[in-house]
């Protein structure tokens, strides 16, 4: 069983506050009413996981928004985080307070962050900087939106995210699957396009002209684009990509079911746990779907591994938060009796 | 605010005779539209009867749904949900599923009753087991059956046909048909002792396996008078809509236990809600 979080707790993100997941197992399910803190959840792990790292800070941000101004993102992730007003002069955030425990240990995640408008520019323009410190060693400074190298003082997992639009961005898939291919790794991906659709053969990158694409070999179609297929497909390609990518580390899946028809949730989804289990990945993952809570209850009896599930229901009331833990004989009970967990 | 009395029992002949209880003693109506619900009930029912889980390996076909409690107002507008558990053994999950739904709402029943039989077990040893169950989900168990406990909500049960007294539902229903249709009754007993006694010399057991149980035959007796009650219905139909428990059955002795219970549960005092200074101190 891979659980490199074993507890969460958001003590100050975004607009949560003391927001606690306790006895984290490989897999998690994360089910709750929307604005009830899924998605800050996955936001909040994987910033926990890689504080120094700018590049999960802005994936923080563009997950939820691609279009938005980065530093305006950011400065929404701070708790109470009034929109920015540059014109009234610098300001200051809240603290982000992220807690765990890893299989390293105990972490602990604060930050802040600095907006200002930048000076010296031809057209006014704000910048960004946040401050991290982990584990009360000194504060690592990153700056927006040009941020430098991480500074990795700290032990940084492998963390991969997708989320329900990840598939709707070849740039993401294409370098995922750079990765993939070169690791000789894609095998996941091909067995999971052959769920939807057995004659897929394989599955490579094309850099030609300036033009990147994945292509798509079919017994029948001969050698067609990915953006071809329906988006059950592609998602699970970037499902497949991913946790191929996070290796011994951390899956966060915003709607799991997002773009997959209940019919094939099953096997997708039961294809997708083998893979996490023998990749030794931690999957925490959100849904408003009920096939796919019994979709992974299902998968998770076949594989005879119920101890790794786990799901959390969260719920929001007056800005506080409740959340209750179910393992796997206590779902099993919820669900044969027809209770809708989520 | 409305109390919310949450019942659970067997099946839905329990649950059509208890409802019928309810009406004949207690003056209640049974609600019919989940608007007539508040929203906290609005929300349960919302939940908790979703399909259950397809496991891949075994799914019965008769419970791809969860029946729906059966809700009745009380003449004093307080709520009742008679829940059929689908089986005695049954019931401790189903309470299991419904205090953890009910948890997850604002608002949980202020009095929880659970109504047993003791048909092919002595009702003390499942009142035992139950008591644990209850333990289980941080509840009050009463201390015997018949009795309702002090806790928050408070928690009854009851065993038919009464507690102390081996028997099932059937054995007051027979008397009450005894009493509402006695030219019926004696031609239903009749008639199902007749192959009863004949049910032992036939060749093909298995179609007779039902009537050779304990019960069989007093079950047997019923389904025949319901059978000419409301031909091609089922008995709980027949309970729900015929005399069976009617005003004039209301005072015979095989009630008595069933409508103290009843009333015990129903007129306990109501626990306060949570986070208010004491209770509303509004019995039905």
């Amino acid at each position: 069983m891979t659980t490199i979080l074993q507890n969460l707790s958001l003590e100050a993100y975004r607009g949560i506050s003391e927001l606690s997941l306790e006895g984290l197992t490989s897999v998690n399910l994360v089910v709750g009413a929307n604005n009830s803190g899924k998605s800050s959840i996955l936001e909040a792990a994987g910033l926990l996981l890689r504080p120094p790292d700018p590049m999960q800070w802005i994936s923080a941000v563009r997950h939820r928004d691609f279009d938005m101004s980065l530093v305006d993102g950011l400065w929404s992730l701070f708790p109470r985080g009034e929109a920015l007003h540059p014109d009234d002069g610098p300001s200051v955030s809240e603290q982000i307070a992220i807690r765990a425990s890893t299989t390293n240990g105990a972490r602990f995640v604060e930050a802040r962050c600095f907006a200002s408008q930048s000076v010296g520019t031809e057209a006014a323009a704000v910048s960004a900087r946040v401050e991290v410190m982990v584990d009360g060693l000194p504060a690592v400074t990153m700056k927006f939106p040009s941020p430098g190298a991480p500074a990795h003082q700290v032990h940084v997992y492998r963390v991969f995210a997708v989320t329900p639009a990840t598939h709707y961005s070849t740039k993401a898939l294409v370098e995922h699957l750079s990765r993939v291919v070169d690791e000789g790794k894609k095998q996941l991906a091909v067995e999971l396009l052959q769920v939807f659709d057995a004659g897929v053969e394989d599955l490579d990158v094309i850099a030609s002209l300036g033009r990147e694409s994945i292509r798509v070999t079919h017994r029948t179609r001969g050698v067609v684009d990915l953006a071809s297929f329906g988006d059950g497909m592609r998602r699970s390609a970037a499902l497949a990509l991913a946790l191929t990518r996070a290796y011994q580390g951390v899956l966060l899946v915003d709607e799991i079911e997002a773009g997959i028809h209940h019919s094939v949730l099953r096997p997708v989804l039961a294809k997708l746990l083998e893979t996490a289990a023998t990749s030794q990945v931690q999957i925490l993952a959100t849904t408003h779907s009920l096939e796919a809570v019994d979709a992974i209850i299902g998968a998770m009896e076949d594989r005879a591994t119920p101890d790794a599930l786990s799901a959390f229901w969260l719920q929001r009331q007056d800005n506080k938060h409740e959340v209750r833990r179910y393992d796997f004989a206590k779902l099993c009970t919820l669900r044969d009796g027809g209770l809708d967990i989520r | 605010m409305s109390a919310f009395f949450y019942i659970v029992t067997e099946g839905v002949h329990d649950v059509a005779f208890v409802g019928r209880l309810l009406s004949v003693a207690h003056g209640a109506s049974r609600i019919r539209k989940l608007e007539d619900l508040d929203d906290s009930l609005r929300g349960w029912v919302s939940s908790a009867f979703k399909w259950p889980r397809f496991t891949g390996k075994h799914h019965d076909i008769e419970r791809l749904a969860v029946p729906a409690p059966a809700f009745y107002r009380l003449a004093t507008s307080h709520v009742v949900a008679l829940r059929n558990a689908q089986g005695l053994n049954e019931i401790g999950k189903t309470l299991e599923i419904d205090i953890e739904a009910f948890s997850r709402t604002q608002r949980g029943p202020d009095v929880i009753g659970v109504v047993l039989d003791s048909d092919d077990e002595p009702a003390d040893q499942r009142f035992g087991r139950l008591k644990a169950t209850i333990k289980g989900l941080k509840l009050l168990s009463p201390s015997s059956l018949g009795e309702v406990s002090a806790g928050t909500p408070r928690v009854g049960v009851f065993a038919l046909p009464e507690p102390g007294t081996a028997g099932t539902l059937e054995d007051v229903l027979l008397t009450l048909g005894d009493a509402a249709y006695p030219e019926l009754a004696a031609a239903a007993r009749g008639y199902a002792g007749h192959w009863r006694q004949q049910a032992d010399g036939e060749p093909a057991i298995a179609d007779w396996k039902e009537l050779r149980k304990p019960a069989g035959t007093k079950k047997a007796t019923i389904g025949a008078m319901t059978a000419i009650l409301k031909p091609g219905k089922s008995t709980q139909v027949s309970l729900e809509d015929n005399r069976w428990v009617s005003e004039q059955t209301k005072a015979l002795t095989c009630l008595q236990p069933c409508l103290a219970f009843l009333n015990a549960l129903l007129t306990a005092p109501i626990p306060a809600a949570e986070g208010s200074a004491e209770s509303s101190g509004d019995t039905p």
